[in-house]
């Protein structure tokens, strides 16, 4: 966890939906309404960053000013989804920051299913893009069938780069090692 | 406009910066919003616990500031216990973008400098230093200054390596070079050199290694 890393201010920066346990007579504003109390029982969503503190109760023995729940790209919908069928979806479109969103949400939810469904699908995404970043096996060709790469998170892109230029240097070595 | 937007804005120009060539513009605008709107949270914090200020316990510290002493406690109000937190954390956060943002800028900075790159875009005029740095604020015009003199420094106490020079070996020694802007004449091991603009040479790569990373003649081909 760098506290410079770009990649990661961003994912705290993704939204969650939070519920008031509290009147919050001056945060309005965080709501839209600056002039008015944010009442209790007020469904918002706050960013990442600020909803993890405001979690954390502000004495002891006193409630905490909000409770989280998972984000959308974390729901039973989206979860779903990725249990049937982990390449089609469209990451990217869910979150930027997809598992980096995952991997923060799990430091404060417990879920095993989750984490499960998390790995699988990078498992199974990560032999993907290995695999059309290679030309693909059995002559397949690198083209884009279905939108894939462009339903990569930022994590995924990476790679897809990585093992792109990967594949491309040992074909130009390979290319140069006849020649002499 | 929620709190913490505007560093969002900053974040997301500082993500770009990387796949650019050249380093873009100060975001002044976005910078100073982002201060002001720290300094207006600052002072709400402040304001907020003014009422439980008590002016008889103020003590000075040895570093001049006065410290006040609060009587507030958390578990009393907690609602703004909780808009305390919140404005801290704005504060926090405001604080690691900005850092993030010049950090960003500063990483680019040093590796242009250190690959020899033009700091900015190269396409405007080469006579007019000014205008190369122009998307440089003053502090990091200083900062590539200090850094190029420290280069050089740390390249003169190796004369006969070229420190900034490419890492993957030459394929070729001669090259085919045209030359793009007006240069002169260039002293070489075998003899002096005039490159005029548009001429094409054939000359030794090691000779123009220096000219072709400033960008001023281009390789147009490699002799065998």
């Amino acid at each position: 966890m760098s506290y410079y890393s770009l990649p990661q201010i961003q994912t705290d920066a993704q939204k969650v939906p939070c519920t008031t346990l509290l009147p919050l007579p001056h945060l309005g504003h965080l709501s839209g309404n600056p002039a008015q109390t944010l009442e209790k029982n007020t469904s918002l969503s706050l960013p990442l960053w600020l909803a993890e503190m405001l979690l954390i109760a502000p004495a002891p023995n006193t409630p905490a000013a909000i409770t989280m729940d998972l984000p959308p790209p974390l729901q039973h919908r989206v979860v779903n989804a990725l249990k049937a069928n982990p390449v089609t979806l469209d990451l990217r479109a869910q979150a930027p920051h997809f598992y980096a969103l995952g991997a923060r949400m799990l430091e404060l939810f417990e879920d095993e299913d989750l984490v499960e469904v998390l790995l699988e699908t990078f498992r199974t995404r990560a032999v993907e893009i290995a695999d059309r970043a290679s030309g693909g096996v059995g002559g397949r060709a690198a083209g884009d069938e279905g939108g894939f790469l462009l339903g990569l998170e930022d994590g995924e892109k990476r790679l897809w780069e990585a093992s792109r230029e990967g594949s491309a240097s040992v074909g130009k070595w390979l290319a140069g090692l006849g020649k002499g | 406009m929620s709190l913490g937007d505007t560093s969002q804005k900053l974040i997301e120009s500082a993500a770009r910066i990387s796949s650019l060539p050249t380093l873009p513009p100060y975001a002044t605008t976005l910078v100073r919003a982002i201060t002001r709107e720290s300094r207006d949270l600052e002072r709400d914090i402040q304001s907020l616990l003014s009422p439980y200020r008590s002016q008889s316990s103020q003590s000075q510290t040895p570093g001049g500031d006065t410290q006040f002493k609060s009587s507030f406690n958390p578990a009393d109000d907690p609602a703004l216990a909780t808009t305390l937190m919140v404005n801290h954390v704005t504060l926090r956060r405001n604080k690691r973008c900005l850092l993030a943002y010049h950090r960003t800028r500063i990483a680019h900075l040093e590796k242009s400098l250190w690959s020899g790159l033009p700091l900015t875009q190269s396409s405007s005029a080469p006579s007019n230093p000014s205008s190369q740095e122009s998307n440089l604020t003053p502090s990091e015009s200083l900062l590539a200054s200090s850094l190029s003199s420290l280069y050089s420094q740390l390249g003169a106490q190796y004369p006969d390596i070229d420190l900034l020079g490419s890492i993957t070996p030459p394929r070729e020694v001669y090259v085919e070079i045209r030359v793009l802007r007006e240069v002169g004449e260039v002293q070489t091991e075998y003899g002096s050199l005039v490159l005029g603009k548009n001429s094409v040479h054939f000359v030794r790569l090691s000779d123009v290694e220096g000219l072709i990373r400033g960008g001023v003649v281009e390789v147009v081909g490699e002799g065998g």
